[in-house]
């Protein structure tokens, strides 16, 4: 039976999430423009990670390796 | 660069695939798209139960974000042991009682209950609570201690288990147990002074 089944905390949960619907457009954004610093900071340390470890091992005396500086 | 999936795909994607299939696929790819999807089903709930305890709505909106930050940098450690759902509501909760703990808003989220005494009466029917009106619902929940209306919402609204919300509290699954009781017990009290002489 339906009665059975009967939630009112989740019909709570569920008329809230309308209600405020529009304060989480805003949210987005701001977690949208988060979203695009962290993924660009994670693009920055990929493409200049390995060329500063190869300076960092030329500087110390090894051998610089070509493989996986160019980019 | 950030990918999008096609609106097909994604709305395709956003009633087969399960969450944790979407960590998944996210943790893989570096996709935007999946976790978009993650956000679209959770950012809801998240700011619903940050609002239902923080009582504010501009402190709800920043730690909804917050969260979702916390939840995205730290998608890696989530190990698959509990339901993908669980891992987030933990996040969200403790979150919320720290931020009342630092300000110290709501003393009964960090005086712990006097669990000591254990002279507790007979138990509150889960049907009394599930069956209730939703608008008196929501009315016995704002004045009840927000402890009480925290471990309510774990167990009716997000449906954990016992070992579940010990884990979240760091409590004893008895210490639980007796929260649990203590809190309907306050709900039914608070429920018939409001509306019991109404009738």
């Amino acid at each position: 039976m339906s009665e059975e089944s009967k939630n009112s905390f989740k019909e709570l949960e569920k008329l809230e999430e309308e209600k405020y619907a529009n304060n989480l457009l805003d949210v987005k954004k701001k977690v949208d423009g988060n979203l695009n610093s962290v993924h660009s900071m994670l693009n920055i340390v990929d493409v200049y990670f390995s060329k500063l470890l190869g300076y960092f091992v030329s500087m110390i005396g090894g051998e610089k390796s070509d493989k996986g500086m160019d980019v | 660069m950030i990918n999008l999936l096609s609106p097909l795909l994604a709305s395709d994607l956003s009633k087969k695939v399960t969450d944790e299939e979407l960590v998944q696929l996210y943790l893989e790819s570096q996709n935007v798209a999946y976790f978009n999807l993650l956000y679209k089903r959770y950012s809801g709930k998240i700011f619903g139960k940050s609002l239902s305890l923080l009582k504010s709505e501009s402190e709800a909106e920043d730690a909804t974000q917050d969260i979702m930050m916390k939840i995205l940098l730290n998608m890696s450690k989530f190990s698959g042991k509990s339901r993908f759902s669980t891992w987030i509501y933990s996040i969200t909760y403790n979150y919320c009682i720290d931020f009342l703990r630092r300000k110290k808003k709501d003393p009964s989220v960090y005086v712990d209950d006097y669990l000591e005494n254990l002279d507790v009466p007979d138990d509150v029917e889960d049907k009394f609570l599930l069956e209730m009106n939703v608008s008196r619902l929501k009315v016995i929940l704002e004045e009840i201690p927000t402890g009480d209306k925290t471990i309510l919402l774990m167990k009716y609204q997000d449906e954990m288990s016992i070992r579940e919300i010990s884990h979240i509290l760091n409590k004893s699954e008895s210490a639980i147990k007796m929260k649990i009781k203590r809190a309907k017990q306050k709900f039914k009290k608070t429920f018939n002074e409001k509306y019991k002489a109404q009738h």
